[in-house]
């Protein structure tokens, strides 16, 4: 069902993507500042006070109630904008490029392309978030003297978003054949669509109250991951609602692109 | 030459809809039918517009046909059993510029299942043949398009398939490589493969082909043995000096260093001769005029060309 050359392929030319490169010279920064910019002072394991760019202060609540989780809400829309501009118009460039031919007349079916291709891209996305997520833990966990797996657990909750994401991308870009107006339509979806799926669940319009069906809820995605990355309780079930969305998002797409003219 | 067909299409069409802008619809191709034997080079000509690509996506399953059959191999093409048998070079080859020619080509073998040393054997072999050794490990992004087109045919020959669609496999190629590609082509024929070619350059196609199909307008105007297509009488080029006083009768033009005038067969070249020398003009030379593949292309599609 799947082609390990095309994964391989796919997931080499997502990596090389300026989206991704900008999205990897923003994780290094942060690796940095984590690095050589914060220091934590510890008493029996807690936090006493912080010392950020040589300027020590002890208002440890305030890193902690603003300061980490901006820095978490920041790093979470930065990131996603730039692998929606990354990987949202590939599946279009796809469709365009002469070479998809020479592709297509040797793979053995289409929807073995299509899913292959898929796949490669959500490896790229997941091998970068992962990278930068184990390294941010051994850092912090060195720092803070005490074992970190919530990054870990963000990046793959952001993993899991992105993926949603790029499966409604998919269809669009099967659809319409323009990477701008996917890349356009990825960042409606998730920085606009979101907070306002959310707001028309609570509606008693009948009509509106079917919205939220149709397309995956990228807010609450949000919520999730942020949850997850602050250490707070947060509930996973909306993940398996959005998986079955992307499913059948991704099964249309497969289906359309397996009957559409090259 | 063996008379089992490789390609064989029955009255094959598609029309392209129309949409929001154009409600018209296209129809690219109307009622094509055609075979290519096994160890035949079938050359597709036609002015541009006139279906050739359509036809050959239509072969290689990336566009569905409107209506009629197409086989490979004896198969439907929808079946896609056909892979692994079937070499495509599209006219525009333009791989990822970020990779390097050894890394296209290994990528594309092993799409076709070719692994290991078979793999890296037919790399070599196809890399020689083409003259890419010496670039193997270059990104293609600094190739010139004559190299790009050399990469395109390797890797339509790496798996050795048994079914060749080549779309201009010599443009852009300097006069060297367009003979080595004819080597190639012929080689490739003889030891039993068969190859679809599109190609505007007639006179390499004259040099290769053994049928010929002209697709106008989405049809197939004329099809046969090139042998078949040409004109049976000998054509003859009569010069003279000066503008002659013959009348309507012959039809004299006029050229650089003179005028002159084709006719057909040797009965009348002799009664041009006897013509002229009644009429006391002297002949400057006559001289066997060969008729090409680009008259019998222009004489079917009658000149309405958009090439």
């Amino acid at each position: 069902m799947l082609s390990w050359p095309i994964i391989k392929h796919s997931f080499g030319r997502t990596l090389l993507q300026p989206g991704l490169l900008f999205a990897g010279i923003v994780q290094v920064a942060v690796l940095l500042f984590f690095l050589f910019g914060i220091y934590f002072k510890l008493d029996h394991g807690e936090i006493v006070s912080i010392t950020i760019f040589n300027h020590e202060t002890e208002q440890v609540p305030t890193y902690q109630n603003i300061m980490l989780p901006s820095l978490a809400e920041s790093l979470h829309y930065g990131l996603m904008f730039f692998f929606i501009v990354g990987m949202a118009g590939l599946f279009t460039e796809d469709l365009k490029d002469p070479f998809l031919g020479v592709v297509l007349a040797r793979a053995h079916s289409r929807e073995e392309f299509f899913l292959s291709e898929f796949a490669g891209i959500v490896l790229a996305s997941l091998a970068s978030l992962l990278l930068f997520s184990m390294l941010i833990c051994i850092i912090l966990s060195a720092k803070l003297d005490a074992l970190l797996f919530t990054p870990i657990l963000g990046a793959l909750s952001f993993t899991g978003e992105v993926i949603i994401l790029l499966t409604v991308c998919s269809f669009f870009a099967v659809l319409v054949g323009s990477s701008t107006a996917v890349i356009i339509l990825g960042v409606i979806i998730y920085f606009f669509l979101g907070p306002l799926l959310m707001l028309i669940e609570k509606t008693d319009n009948l009509t509106l109250s079917f919205v939220p069906y149709l397309i995956p809820p990228m807010g609450k995605f949000y919520t999730i991951t942020q949850g997850l990355l602050l250490g707070k309780p947060v509930s996973v079930t909306e993940f398996l609602k959005g998986a079955i969305q992307a499913s059948v998002y991704l099964g249309i797409a497969c289906f359309l692109f397996s009957r559409r003219d090259v | 030459m063996s008379t089992n067909n490789v390609v064989e299409t029955k009255d094959l069409a598609k029309v392209y809809a129309g949409h929001l802008l154009s409600r018209e619809s296209v129809h690219a191709l109307q009622e094509v039918s055609f075979e290519v034997g096994e160890g035949e080079i079938f050359a597709l000509l036609g002015p541009n517009g006139a279906g050739k690509t359509t036809l050959t996506k239509i072969l290689l399953g990336l566009v569905k046909p409107t209506s009629g059959t197409a086989t490979l191999f004896g198969m439907p093409v929808s079946a896609g059993m056909w892979k692994d048998k079937v070499g495509y070079l599209p006219e525009l080859f333009q791989p990822q510029r970020n990779l390097t020619a050894q890394g296209i080509l290994m990528f594309l073998g092993k799409l076709s299942s070719m692994k290991g040393e078979e793999l890296r054997r037919r790399v070599d072999q196809v890399m020689e043949q083409l003259g890419l050794t010496e670039v193997r490990s270059r990104k293609v992004g600094s190739f010139s398009k004559g190299m790009i087109l050399r990469l395109g045919i390797a890797q339509a020959l790496l798996h050795e398939p048994q079914l060749l669609f080549l779309d201009e496999p010599t443009e852009g190629l300097d006069p060297l490589g367009r003979r080595k590609v004819r080597e190639i082509l012929i080689d490739l024929r003889d030891r039993g493969v068969s190859i679809l070619l599109n190609s505007h350059l007639l006179s390499e196609v004259e040099m290769v082909a053994d049928k010929v199909g002209i697709l106008h307008k989405g049809k197939m105007v004329a099809q046969g043995l090139l042998k078949d297509m040409m004109p049976p009488d000998q054509l003859y080029q009569v010069q003279i000096a000066r503008k002659p006083t013959l009348g309507e009768k012959w039809d004299f033009r006029e050229e650089t260093s003179g005028w002159a005038c084709v006719v057909k067969g040797a009965e009348m070249l002799d009664a041009l001769l006897a013509d002229l020398r009644t009429n006391g003009i002297t002949v400057q030379s006559v001289s066997p005029f060969r008729t090409t593949l680009e008259d019998v292309f222009i004489s079917y599609i009658g000149g309405d060309s958009n090439a």
